[in-house]
């Protein structure tokens, strides 16, 4: 199951990971400039995470006519799928933003 | 039990029936063929078997197992009428995907053998069509639905592909649709046609002839 999940994620979800992490990036970066107490700063950081999710089903939509059967042969919904896409790149932001707090913190 | 059945089938599209109370059992060593003319709700019924059409009702059951939608189970796979896997995907992409305890009787055909490096969409549309149907046949689902199969293939590739299915039919049962009547009559173990929204069993073509699928002059 996770090999398949693997090569479909590197055969057709590269660019849209690449934007999500450029974005989660960006997000680490203000956290980095302005620190991380700032509650609000989480709020709009989560929003556009979202925002970006939202992005990614609709652009995968587009092709779901295309990809149905591609998909469900391999006996993979599109739950499965983008739940464990988006479990992965939300779990990516998370470790960056923590790595990048302790470092600030304790070294 | 190695079977699936599926039953009481009701489905409709913009308020007009077209499965009414339709029932098939397909077990493993069966190759059960499905004919009916163009709208009877052929690759309807196998959608919904597979799970990609949610009907009004059916009650599907694998290995005496209730299932809501059969491709979630891995236990059936789908020959679309299309094509269906991305044409910039190397053949030796797709059969890791799509196989792994055939995946060694796979390779060792022409089609696989001489072509792994070769993207899927390089092929010609035959053996285009040919690779979706093998990859289908030798995937691990122990079910596996054929909508059209031998649609615009010579015959020399219509026999390969029933050729492949002896091969795996110990192992697996196989539901085909196709318009090639004659084909589907003398290959399949049983046959059933989709008429009126209901399925009578077909023997011979004098059934074909009575239920109106054959016109009364043709021999």
């Amino acid at each position: 199951m996770y090999q398949k999940l693997k090569i479909l994620y590197l055969h057709h979800f590269k660019l849209v990971f690449v934007l999500n992490f450029a974005l989660s990036l960006f997000w680490l970066n203000l956290f980095y400039l302005k620190g991380f107490d700032k509650v609000n700063l989480y709020n709009l950081a989560f929003a556009f995470k979202l925002l970006g999710y939202i992005t990614t089903v609709a652009i995968e939509k587009l092709f779901f006519s295309y990809r149905i059967f591609y998909y469900y042969n391999l006996g993979l919904s599109y739950r499965r799928i983008l739940g464990t896409f988006f479990s992965i790149e939300f779990g990516l932001f998370a470790l960056s933003l923590t790595l990048c707090w302790l470092w600030m913190n304790f070294l | 039990m190695d079977e699936f059945f599926v039953d009481s089938v009701q489905h409709s599209f913009d308020g007009r029936p077209v499965l009414n109370n339709v029932y098939l059992k397909c077990g493993v060593g069966e190759v059960v063929g499905v004919l009916g003319r163009n709208g009877c709700g052929k690759s309807t019924l196998l959608k919904i078997i597979f799970g990609t059409i949610s009907p009004h009702y059916k009650h599907l059951r694998i290995d005496d197992k209730i299932v809501s939608k059969g491709f979630l189970t891995g236990e059936f796979a789908y020959l679309s009428q299309s094509f269906f896997i991305p044409h910039y995907l190397k053949l030796g992409v797709v059969v890791k995907l799509y196989t792994n305890k055939y995946q060694n009787l796979l390779l060792k055909l022409p089609v696989f053998r001489d072509n792994l490096n070769e993207k899927i969409g390089s092929l010609s549309g035959g053996y285009r069509r040919l690779a979706e149907t093998l990859l289908m046949i030798y995937s691990d689902a122990k079910y596996v639905l054929l909508d059209e199969p031998f649609s615009q293939l010579s015959p020399f590739l219509i026999e390969e592909i029933k050729t492949n299915i002896n091969l795996m039919l110990s192992y697996k049962g196989f539901v085909i649709t196709d318009h090639y009547y004659q084909h589907v009559l003398n290959y399949a173990s049983r046959t059933i046609l989709l008429h009126n929204g209901c399925n009578y069993n077909i023997n011979n073509l004098d059934d074909l002839r009575l239920h109106g699928y054959l016109p009364s002059m043709l021999h």
